[in-house]
């Protein structure tokens, strides 16, 4: 991976929240979000993030962005250590990175119009002022495909397809390079879910984008992404190119993952080999000792129980935290 | 031996301030004992309030159920007494919805909700039922059984809950059960899970399920029949096999479109449904899908089309029935014809 190509280095990166107790509330203990989290995501690419509810995707991207900041670990954007940075500092730097959330009906201001909505980043950031501020809205609505004289309009008078393209226009405003998409797609119906997706793959190609793509609908991610990594309790098990995640996961939580995933085709369905994993994400306050997914795994081994696997490249781009790589085929 | 359920012309609707709600437009359909029927749609468009009227469950006022049958075993629940609605409901007829936390009592342990229901429906001591109730909790799957009844609803987890309610629901050996979206709101492991569970509860108990969802993938899984709903009409009915493979009716083509295959590269355009669901309080004359439809003609903005015969048991309800399959026909490059402006 040539160096300049990398947009966005997360090295280490580690969220613990304390968890206290007792008489006088002290802390007891952490819930480890993010537990020793890297990978890199390229200029122009989709990385996409699944894995299941609690696994640490949105603490993520939220740590990321710093806007919780982490208990340690790099997080290095363009070549500029986040991590290290006062807010002041910060401030200007947001312009480069912006999120798209996951529920529009929450993320926009019942009480503002959507132009005023779309307008405040751009002011904020001093990008343009009056008149301008106002042409930008309108060329931003277009660019997502709604009618640009909709920018005195209320929320309330929008669909949730229509208010997740305001929810883009407002993330774009401000021009920026690096886009995490948290979940946008999954408070919309079946019909509206592709309009958007085709939407965020138009702009990315128009705009050169880079999207960390985070979502529990693995054949939207596996659709949208150049690269996968697939989290388990706060930790990537497995990483690499979308297709070779897809065709042959190598850790069992993929592979199970892939194989809960319903299809839309019953006759596929019926000659499917089924692997149903037996009970509940276990708690991050105290992980399994060992591989974190021992509990559940069905090809578990002795030394799973024990040791914790570390995330290796197996084949080229293509990583994956399993003991049962350990020895050469 | 007739069917288990027939449905005919079942109309529901919302007498609301802004005006009146269509909300089930005249459906009619069979269900066959032991059968499994998967209705899919978008949010609103009647497949949950459709079977929720069934069970007479929908709020009157504002709704009423405007006219039709429900025939339940030969008895018409739509003209049932309300007093004796109870010798069905929870008995022969049991449902399963999307949240069970807001399904169950959160001060009450679960073991004496699961009695409750069988005690009243079935009539059983306390004693009895509490111990039924640990059975059915250790068949549908929760470990420690016998510890856990005495645990409340914030203490299980959403798959143990709906584990719960579908204990509950399997407590009178129901003919029918309805699964209203029971794992939309679930982890896709853990919605396997459910799945599984209850097909193997279909077979075990010989019971009918209908499945409410709107996620294709759960209805390709479990469903032999399928019924597509669009703006309180079924559009399109026919097997399950059938439907997937050669969907006819222009709206079930552009939900299929829109989940990716598994063989399809993000190089390419999923295809979609142009514009957004309709408002159900200004239902069109003609075609309710109409606004949305890239095959419309001058005829779908005039007259509603009813459910043709377009294969064996499979109907859709579309002027252009023909049209549509020579443009699909005549290759992919048609179909996208779907989409448009992104």
């Amino acid at each position: 991976m040539a160096e300049q190509q990398v947009l966005l280095t997360v090295n280490h990166l580690k969220k613990y929240y304390p968890v206290k107790g007792g008489w006088f509330g002290r802390v007891t203990d952490y819930v480890k979000a993010v537990d020793d989290v890297s990978f890199q995501i390229r200029r122009g690419e989709t990385l996409g993030l699944v894995g299941e509810s609690g696994c640490g995707k949105t603490t993520t991207a939220r740590v990321i962005l710093q806007l919780q900041r982490p208990t340690a670990g790099e997080v290095i954007l363009n070549g500029n250590d986040l991590c290290q940075m006062q807010d002041d500092q910060l401030r200007s730097l947001r312009t480069q990175m912006q999120i798209i959330f996951q529920n529009p009906y929450t993320s926009l201001n019942p009480r503002m119009t959507i132009g005023a909505a779309i307008a405040e980043p751009i002011i904020v950031h001093g990008i343009a002022h009056g008149n301008a501020a106002h042409e930008r809205v309108a060329e931003l609505l277009t660019m997502v495909g709604l009618n640009r004289y909709f920018a005195g309009r209320f929320p309330s008078e929008f669909s949730g397809g229509q208010r997740q393209r305001i929810g883009i226009a407002r993330a774009l405003s401000v021009n920026p390079g690096f886009v995490i998409c948290d979940e946008p797609i999954s408070s919309l119906d079946v019909s509206i879910q592709a309009q958007i997706v085709n939407l965020l793959k138009r702009l990315q190609d128009q705009l050169g984008l880079t999207y960390l793509f985070i979502s529990h609908d693995l054949r939207m991610v596996r659709y949208i992404s150049n690269r996968i990594a697939v989290m388990y309790l706060g930790k990537i098990v497995e990483m690499g190119q979308s297709l070779d995640i897809w065709k042959k996961p190598l850790h069992p939580y993929t592979q199970a993952l892939w194989a809960a995933l319903p299809l839309p085709d019953p006759e596929l369905e019926e000659k499917r080999q089924r692997i149903v994993l037996q009970g509940n994400v276990p708690s991050p306050i105290n992980p399994p000792q060992g591989c974190r997914f021992n509990t559940r795994c069905p090809r578990v081994l002795d030394i799973c129980r024990e040791v914790e696997p570390p995330l290796r490249e197996l084949e080229p781009d293509h990583q994956v935290a399993c003991h049962l790589y350990d020895w050469p085929q | 031996m007739s069917p288990l359920l027939q449905v005919r012309n079942l109309e529901v609707a919302f007498f609301t301030k802004d005006g009146v709600v269509r909300a089930v437009n005249g459906i009619s359909y069979s269900l066959e004992e032991g059968d499994t029927l998967g209705i899919v749609g978008e949010s609103g468009c009647g497949k949950s309030v459709s079977c929720m009227a069934m069970l007479r469950l929908i709020p009157e006022p504002p709704g009423r159920i405007m006219g039709g049958q429900v025939l339940f075993d030969g008895i018409d629940l739509v003209r049932m007494k309300r007093d004796d609605l109870h010798t069905i409901r929870g008995g022969k007829i049991a449902v399963i919805f999307q949240d069970p936390m807001a399904s169950l009592n959160p001060v009450m342990n679960i073991g004496e909700q699961v009695a409750e229901a069988i005690t009243v429906n079935l009539g059983y001591s306390h004693r009895q039922a509490l111990h039924r109730t640990v059975e059915l909790l250790t068949r549908v799957g929760i470990p420690q059984a016998e510890d856990r009844v005495k645990d409340y609803p914030h203490q299980f987890s959403g798959g143990m809950r709906q584990r719960v309610m579908i204990a509950m629901a399997i407590s009178c050996q129901p003919k029918l059960l309805i699964a209203d979206e029971p794992t939309t709101s679930l982890d896709v492991t853990v919605q396997a899970q459910i799945v599984d569970l209850v097909q193997s509860l279909q077979r075990e108990l010989g019971m009918a399920v209908i499945w409410i969802t709107h996620d294709l993938g759960v209805i390709a899984r479990l469903a032999r029949h399928v019924n597509v709903m669009y703006a309180g009409f079924i559009i399109e009915t026919g097997p399950a096999k059938d439907i997937f493979k050669h969907p006819h009716h222009p709206y079930t083509i552009g939900l299929l479109g829109s989940v990716p295959k598994p063989d399809v590269l993000g190089t390419q355009t999923l295809v979609y449904i142009d514009g957004a669901p309709p408002d159900m309080l200004q239902l069109a004359e003609g075609c309710s899908f109409y606004p949305r439809c890239p095959y419309h003609t001058e005829q779908c903005l005039k007259e509603r089309p009813d459910l043709v015969s377009v294969g064996d048991n499979h109907g859709a309800a579309c002027w252009n029935v023909a049209a549509v399959q020579a443009r699909l026909a005549a290759g992919p490059a048609t179909a996208g014809a779907a989409s448009g402006r992104a």
